[in-house]
């Protein structure tokens, strides 16, 4: 049973291995699952958080204060946003008509804070593999490079791929020829394979600490 | 069926409203959020003013004013604690209201002091020093403005609700008429009492059914005649199981048992009325709590019952998933609010919500 008022929807197990790995080297994130500054839970895709009853029964829990979810836009962002807007309004009426560009963060009088992030970038199509792009380190960009044409070429060897999934062909051909092969992005940011610090993950990092009020650790326990 | 109440003054709430309400309703909340008030304020509510459930109440909670005297005739029940507040004076008031189709009815609960005619309708002996203050019980709902005498201590005399001593334990039963199960259940002659109205009939099955989800092997149930027991809290009742000859008291059952049959007799004899549960899941393993749902829902549609419940149980709240649908019927809707401490009203979740929130593991209590 968690003990933190916060919470984090997101869609699948990556993006909950994405955000830890992440956030891990930015604030402390002990192992145990009930100490974790933030309970991420898995809504098992955008159409199933997106049902009315999953939001408002999260707004609703009486122990959780700061509610967070975290979407990919796949196609467009905006409509993203549309649906989570109108299953929301009721609870926060103050609600903006656009998602801000660094992220929605709002609280309403009942001393509740709902949160929302869109992947990659609250703007632009696509989903968190996307973002995660940008934490290739520089010496990761030439094996980058490779796994992009290696992915479009598999296309015409019959890889089955869907086109709108092409970020996520690359990310993960790179990652399975990074040391270890294989590891989710999770792990790849815990061992520093993906850059946590580098700056286009600012943004998010900085949405993630503020939504939840969370200040930046110093000495981190690895 | 009861839609919505209103609570005005009553115990621990200020002002505090339940609406949307259905066949089955659940309520959960925190230690002394209100739930068993709710669940009180119903109970005066739908006896219509009747002084005599306030004796049941206030018996039930033990609120009586300790007697100096030990020996003394009867005992006086304490009144003040209805009162937000605890404050008893003259004008002190609590309302309760219910919306059943549109006409809002209202039951007033307060404090007065007599007027002569008072006096004269008032049928208990004592001087005016010895009463001081009345009770007055008025609204749409009450048949006859009722005026209740209350004593210099801010007491009710037991003899002012025409109830002797030995009938304290008196089987209260009128079909049509709220059941009340707190924890220590109904007693066991008022069980039987009961029992003796079902047996023979229809619902008996309805009881056999009930108790069968514990042990399906029992047959038959049959009660003792009232010679064979004293007023002991779990008796009364003996059980024939399949393969064994002699039948088997009751008590030898567990707690469990004795719940399912009291819930199942109290729904039985409920018809057209209301059964209202305080910690439904006493005594209950989660295994049976969804089978316990299936079973009430299904008597509330055959006999009229509109049912309130509280828990403190995720397991109770869970397995009430199981009997959810898509909440457009409204006849047959099943609903769960929260009631928190300093608000207003009532935290509603419908159907959708509550077979979501068992789903997805979203904490509700």
């Amino acid at each position: 049973m968690s003990r933190t008022p916060n919470k984090l929807l997101v869609e699948g197990h990556d993006d909950l291995f994405s955000v830890v790995g992440l956030m891990r080297q930015y604030v402390n994130w002990p192992k145990d699952k009930d100490d974790a500054p933030v309970f991420i839970q898995v809504g098992y895709g955008a159409d199933n958080i997106l049902k009315k009853e999953f939001i408002s029964t999260s707004i609703k829990e009486s122990n959780t204060k700061t509610l967070g979810v975290m979407l990919d836009a796949d196609l467009d962002a905006n409509s993203r946003f549309t649906s989570f807007r109108n299953l929301c309004l009721d609870y926060f009426p103050a609600m903006p008509k656009q998602l801000p560009a660094n992220g929605l963060i709002l609280d309403n009088a009942d001393g509740k804070r709902i949160g929302l992030w869109i992947m990659p970038d609250n703007i632009s199509k696509g989903a968190i593999e996307l973002f995660l792009k940008f934490l290739v380190p520089d010496t990761g960009v030439p094996s980058w490079q490779h796994a992009i044409k290696s992915v479009a070429e598999a296309k015409g060897k019959g890889a089955t791929y869907r086109d709108c999934h092409v970020d996520k062909a690359n990310l993960y051909s790179w990652l399975a020829w990074q040391d270890e092969p294989g590891q989710n992005p999770g792990h790849a940011l815990t061992r520093k394979v993906l850059d946590a610090k580098a700056p286009s993950a600012a943004p998010f990092v900085k949405w993630f600490l503020e939504l939840y009020s969370l200040q930046p650790s110093i000495n981190l326990q690895s | 069926m009861i839609h919505s109440i209103e609570i005005d003054g009553y115990r621990g709430f200020d002002r505090f409203e339940m609406n949307d309400l259905g066949l089955v309703n659940l309520l959960v909340g925190g230690n002394n959020s209100g739930k068993t008030s709710v669940l009180e304020a119903i109970y005066l509510l739908t006896s219509k003013g009747d002084p005599m459930s306030i004796w049941q109440l206030l018996w039930r909670r033990g609120e009586h004013i300790p007697d100096e005297r030990p020996r003394e005739v009867q005992p006086e029940f304490d009144i003040c604690h209805l009162f937000n507040g605890h404050d008893l004076q003259i004008g002190s008031k609590f309302s309760l209201s219910a919306k059943n189709q549109s006409p809002k009815r209202t039951i007033d609960f307060e404090i007065a002091e007599p007027t002569s005619k008072d006096r004269e309708k008032i049928r208990v002996d004592g001087s005016s020093a010895r009463f001081p203050l009345v009770l007055h019980i008025k609204g749409t709902q009450v048949p006859a403005d009722t005026l209740i005498p209350i004593s210099s201590k801010g007491g009710i005399p037991a003899e002012a609700f025409e109830m002797p001593r030995r009938m304290r334990n008196r089987i209260i039963d009128d079909a049509g008429r709220t059941q009340f199960i707190t924890t220590e259940s109904l007693n066991a002659r008022a069980l039987i009492g009961m029992w003796d109205k079902i047996a023979l009939t229809p619902n008996e099955e309805l009881v056999l059914k009930a108790i069968r989800f514990l042990d399906p092997s029992i047959e038959r149930i049959a009660s003792h005649s009232s010679g064979d027991f004293f007023n002991t809290s779990r008796g009364g009742f003996k059980i024939k199981q399949k393969g064994r000859e002699l039948p088997i008291p009751i008590g030898s059952m567990g707690d469990g048992m004795w719940r399912m049959l009291a819930l199942a007799i109290a729904i039985s004899r409920s018809k057209d009325g209301v059964l209202l549960v305080d910690e439904i899941d006493t005594g209950l393993h989660y295994s049976v709590m969804a089978e316990m749902w299936k079973l009430l829902y299904n008597a509330a549609i055959q006999l009229n019952v509109q049912i309130f419940a509280t828990t403190h149980s995720s397991d109770c709240v869970n397995s009430l998933a199981k009997i959810c649908n898509d909440g457009q019927d409204i006849q047959h809707r099943v609903t769960l609010n929260r009631i928190e401490t300093g608000k207003k009203k009532s935290i509603p979740y419908t159907e959708g919500e509550i077979r979501m929130a068992a789903e997805q593991k979203i904490e509700v209590r």
